[in-house]
């Protein structure tokens, strides 16, 4: 029996490690480009660890290109658009789960059919209305753009959460004369920090990595995002492989960090929040 | 957390009040330029200091770069227009011109300058930017194309700069070779793109015209093609056999874009390239040691030799309000000194004539670009161009890929173009 | 962790008049935002869709031209086609691959939480440059795949592997099996937590195998997560866009000539926005009906 389990348990570490090779091989890729000079990635050889160490693809980032800028606005685009989905998605979801009211069914299948219209043709009409409210170029616009793109899913993950928290908490709350605003967030919001912990963070790589609506509807320099900005050095006459690695890094590094920070949350949260309907 | 959330969210609210507080005082002039050349070095810095001189000059106008990449060029401009931001300027070019004319976003400059000064544009270029006899965007700079190659290999193996597709085919096999001797090829005799957007299209059309086959053409007042002909079905063979049949390509032509073959040339792995003529700036900035090495000539030739000219320039939109700023700006930018930076560091051709005499244009790298002006046919103004590319590609494709074999392929191309034509009407 | 139990799903404490009214308030605020951002560009492309347009100048009312073009002709039916093979390829593999994943990281052992995080990191990268990257390692003269299949005398010259469309395809598919299944795998491994230990154990005491445990425990408890998360995931999927547009462009040929692709190409390079609109109507009313089948599903289950 114990043999087995070794056995069973060298296989785990075997498929893992396999597995883990797949996914590190472009990220190894990516790491040690981004400390190559020009002149060895155009040699052609394939070297893993650079001949030469160097970080002017990091520091061309931030003198070359305003690297800077697009970290502040990715940051407060992605910080603002997390705090009012997951507000509207922590409301909604206490709202379906807590009150029995006419239409609630429908809006659950209505805000899966906002999701179902091809993005790209949406491009334009979103120019549009970010110029009649004279949202154009602002952060105002991006996030309330960004807003609509994740409170979707924000909503039905944050609906099946609350289902999990027993309502016979509320009903005690309600009887100590606490008032339903007070209930939600002194009783609900922190037993459900978990799962809101998770579904922040689902908001959060889907904003911070969203390319085609900023890149279309921001047109100020120093308003553009990460993404943006990556894709910009995917120029059309000439790809800088370096520079464009070291972009894709220092763009990914804080989303890794908060991920590694909140993991244990994470995985706790999706839990509740997935399994029901 | 709670700490973290509240700060993030305090730091929010502030940024999110200060994207309103940026007013802008009301005696400058302020004048917005679309463009796709700011994400491209170094041309974005060549443009930016034009404008900064400019401003230099006449402090109480400023620029505003709206920067789009070439692949989201057109998305930005269809967005702009038609939330009606468009911005005073935008760029635009021979190939874009259809668009921008469908799009109603041009201003004709004809008025904003002397007869005189625009006599001065090189003719084939002037008609480029036309459209209907009216001028739609003044013309900077254009990208001739014609074969780049690498002269220090020619002269090592004897070889002509090749004349005919034939001779061009025999250039290409005797480049192509095993360098290092392991049994693998690992330089190519011709760096071919091949798929099948605008950035193969507009190398793959001239091609198709040095063999007497016209993609789209204009007369009697209709669009016509002359896909499917026998004069198509050879150019497509022949291009596709450069792959297929003689081997003297990079593997994956298919999936090879401009970038990855001028690539190739930068590391000394291919001997040649259609190209225009910025492909220059592009190599160099990467390899200086290729300077003296390469040398153009004209694309080669079945019936006749031909080129593209590529125009680029500036369009003013229409419902600008500094249109005199505009024309103004584009005076300048055409002066010497700063129509010749472009010249000097990116490797384009000027549009006014008195300029042709500079010793750049002379070198043997420039020669074949700017001789290719003379061979160039007048790019059609056919909206569905870009469709087009991908018809055509279709079946050079399917020939690389042995899927169809060249009858097929070409009547299905011939068959889509006449719907395509059709659809546009 | 939060224990759920069973009996105290019910969504309802008492129902008087204010409840609707205290419900609808919550729900009003993301309501709003959804009506106000996402349904007039929704409508618009509705209403395009009926015009030969450019939405600025060009603009002829067509009827429903285009939706009779799209059946009669075969193209659109092979990208949708092309489309629907892709999105059933991709999301079983992000299930498959997400859930041994999810099974294998279950339960604690050494160096799990290091695996945890390798195993999310192609979520985490933004899509354009995993193209980027992938493109790079798959081309055929400076790639790592073709370098290492040379040196291992796997191959004897370079393949073009995004230039064949039998390979093409694969490893398109490979590479959005790749960029997606972490997402899956965090969302079944949460459903595995859920289990309780009381069924399995009473499933090993009434002698249950491996395989037994499998079948009738794991993935009868595991079906509502797996379906909501399917309903997302081919809808996401179905309409996906910017991988392939980075890798292969839809090419070589049409192998890999998604549907969004197509859009793309006909608004913004063929500029006929009213077929592109006509053509996203259609594929909304399709991923309605996948959603629709599925959701059916998920209730039959349940009830």
């Amino acid at each position: 029996m114990k043999r087995r389990a070794k056995i069973n348990l060298a296989g785990k570490y075997l498929v893992l490690s396999v597995a883990s090779l797949l996914i590190l091989l472009p990220v190894l890729w990516m790491v040690s480009t981004s400390f190559k000079n020009t002149p060895e990635i155009m040699n052609g050889k394939i070297t893993w660890i650079p001949q030469e160490i160097t970080f002017e693809a990091y520091l061309r980032l931030f003198q070359d290109y305003p690297f800077a800028d697009y970290y502040k606005s990715t940051l407060i685009i992605s910080a603002a658009t997390v705090l009012i989905a997951m507000a509207f998605a922590i409301l909604s979801g206490y709202g379906i789960t807590r009150f029995r009211f006419p239409g609630r069914g429908a809006y659950l299948t209505f805000v899966l059919v906002t999701q179902m219209f091809p993005s790209i043709m949406l491009l334009i009409p979103f120019y549009k209305l970010m110029k009649t409210f004279h949202l154009n170029d602002t952060y105002t616009g991006m996030i309330l753009v960004y807003v609509s793109h994740t409170i979707p899913f924000c909503t039905w993950l944050m609906k099946g959460y609350m289902e999990s928290i027993p309502t016979s908490l509320d009903e005690s709350a309600m009887i100590d004369g606490y008032s339903r605003i007070r209930i939600l967030i002194k009783i609900i919001c922190p037993l459900a920090m978990p799962g809101i912990a998770a579904t922040a963070i689902y908001s959060l790589i889907q904003t911070w990595n969203e390319f085609m609506f900023a890149s279309i509807l921001i047109n100020k320099e120093t308003l553009k995002t990460l993404p943006v900005g990556i894709g910009q050095l995917n120029g059309y006459y000439r790809i800088q492989y370096n520079d464009l690695m070291a972009a894709c890094i220092i763009s990914s590094l804080p989303v890794v960090v908060i991920y590694v920070f909140m993991q244990k949350y994470f995985i706790a949260g999706l839990t509740a929040g997935a399994v029901k309907e | 957390m709670k700490k973290f959330v509240c700060f993030v969210l305090a730091f929010a609210l502030v940024c999110t009040l200060l994207s309103f507080a940026g007013a802008e005082s009301e005696e400058k002039v302020v004048i917005r330029i679309l463009s796709s050349q700011q994400t491209e070095n170094p041309e974005g810095s060549i443009e930016k200091s034009i404008s900064d001189a400019y401003t230099a000059l006449h402090p109480n106008v400023t620029f505003e770069y709206i920067s789009a990449k070439s692949n989201e060029y057109i998305k930005k401009l269809q967005a702009m227009g038609t939330a009606g931001d468009m911005a005073d300027m935008f760029q635009n070019s021979s190939n874009n011109l259809p668009t921008t004319v469908d799009l109603d976003l041009c201003f004709d400059l004809t008025g904003l300058f002397d007869a005189a000064y625009l006599d001065g544009l090189q003719p084939q270029m002037r008609e480029e930017a036309s459209y209907g006899g009216e001028l739609l965007f003044m013309p900077t700079q254009s990208l001739p194309m014609a074969l780049l190659y690498r002269d220090d290999w020619f002269q090592e193996e004897g070889l002509q700069p090749p004349e005919t597709w034939d001779d061009f085919i025999a250039c290409a096999q005797a480049l192509t070779k095993d360098t290092d001797g392991d049994g693998v090829i690992d330089r190519y005799g011709f760096a071919m793109i091949a798929t099948k957007d605008s950035s193969a299209g507009t190398r793959f059309l001239p091609i198709l015209r040095s063999f007497g086959c016209r993609e789209v053409y204009f007369e009697d007042g209709k669009w016509k093609t002359e896909v499917g002909s026998d004069a198509f079905k050879l150019a497509c063979q022949t291009f596709a056999d450069l792959d297929v049949k003689y081997h003297v390509v990079q593997p994956g032509s298919i999936e090879t874009s401009y970038s990855e073959a001028a690539n190739l040339l930068v590391a000394n792995k291919a001997a040649m390239m259609i190209t225009g003529s910025n492909a220059l700036g592009t190599i160099y900035a990467q390899n200086p040691d290729l300077k003296g090495k390469l040398a153009t000539c004209a694309i080669p030739a079945y019936t006749t030799h031909t080129s593209r000219l590529g125009t680029l320039g500036y369009s003013i939109y229409k419902g600008s309000e500094k249109k005199d700023v505009c024309a103004d700006y584009l005076r300048f930018f055409l002066e010497e000194n700063n129509a010749l930076k472009w010249t000097e560091i990116s490797y384009r051709v000027p549009v006014r004539t008195e300029y042709y005499g500079n010793l750049i244009l002379q070198e043997k790298d420039m020669k074949g670009f700017v001789d290719g002006i003379e061979s160039a046919y007048a790019w059609p103004q056919f909206l569905g161009i870009a469709k087009t590319y991908e018809i055509i590609g279709s079946v050079y494709q399917a020939l690389i890929t042995g899927s169809m074999d060249i009858d097929t392929a070409s009547e299905q191309a011939r068959v889509a173009m006449e719907e395509l034509i059709e659809s546009y009407e | 962790m939060i224990t759920v139990n069973k009996h105290q799903y019910k969504p309802v404490l008492t129902i008087h008049q204010k409840d609707r009214i205290w419900g609808m308030l919550f729900v009003i605020p993301s309501f709003f935002a959804l009506v106000l951002l996402v349904i007039y560009p929704m409508l618009n492309g509705f209403y395009v869709s009926l015009f030969n347009t450019n939405l600025v100048s060009r603009n002829t009312y067509v009827g429903l031209k285009y939706y009779g073009q799209l059946f009669t002709k075969p193209e659109f039916g092979n990208t949708l086609f092309t489309s629907l093979k892709f999105t059933v390829l991709v999301v079983c593999g992000h299930f498959l691959v997400g859930g041994l994943f999810a099974s294998l990281l279950n339960k604690p052992f050494p160096g799990r939480s290091f695996f945890r995080m390798i195993l999310v990191l192609p979520w985490v990268i933004p899509e354009v440059s995993i193209g980027l990257v992938w493109k790079w390692i798959f081309n055929p003269v400076y790639g790592i795949i073709n370098y290492y299949l040379l040196q291992w005398k796997v191959i004897s010259e370079p393949v073009a592997w995004l230039s064949n469309p039998a390979t093409a395809f694969p490893i398109v598919v490979f590479i959005s099996i790749w960029k997606g299944f972490p997402l899956i795998m965090l969302l079944i491994s949460a459903g595995l937590q859920t289990i309780s230990q009381d069924i399995l154990e009473a499933g090993i005491i009434d002698g249950a195998n491996r395989m037994q445990s499998v079948v009738y425990i794991y993935i009868p408890s595991l079906k509502p997560v797996i379906l909501s998360a399917i309903i997302l995931d081919t809808l996401w999927w179905f309409k996906h866009f910017t991988l392939v547009w980075m890798t292969t462009a839809g090419g070589p040929e049409s192998a890999t000539n998604l549907v969004s692709i197509d859009i793309y190409k006909t608004a913004f390079e063929y500029f006929q926005y009213g077929q592109a609109a006509a053509r996203s109507v259609v594929v909304f009313a399709i991923c309605l009906i996948i959603s629709i089948i599925q959701r059916g599903g998920l209730r039959e289950k349940k009830g």
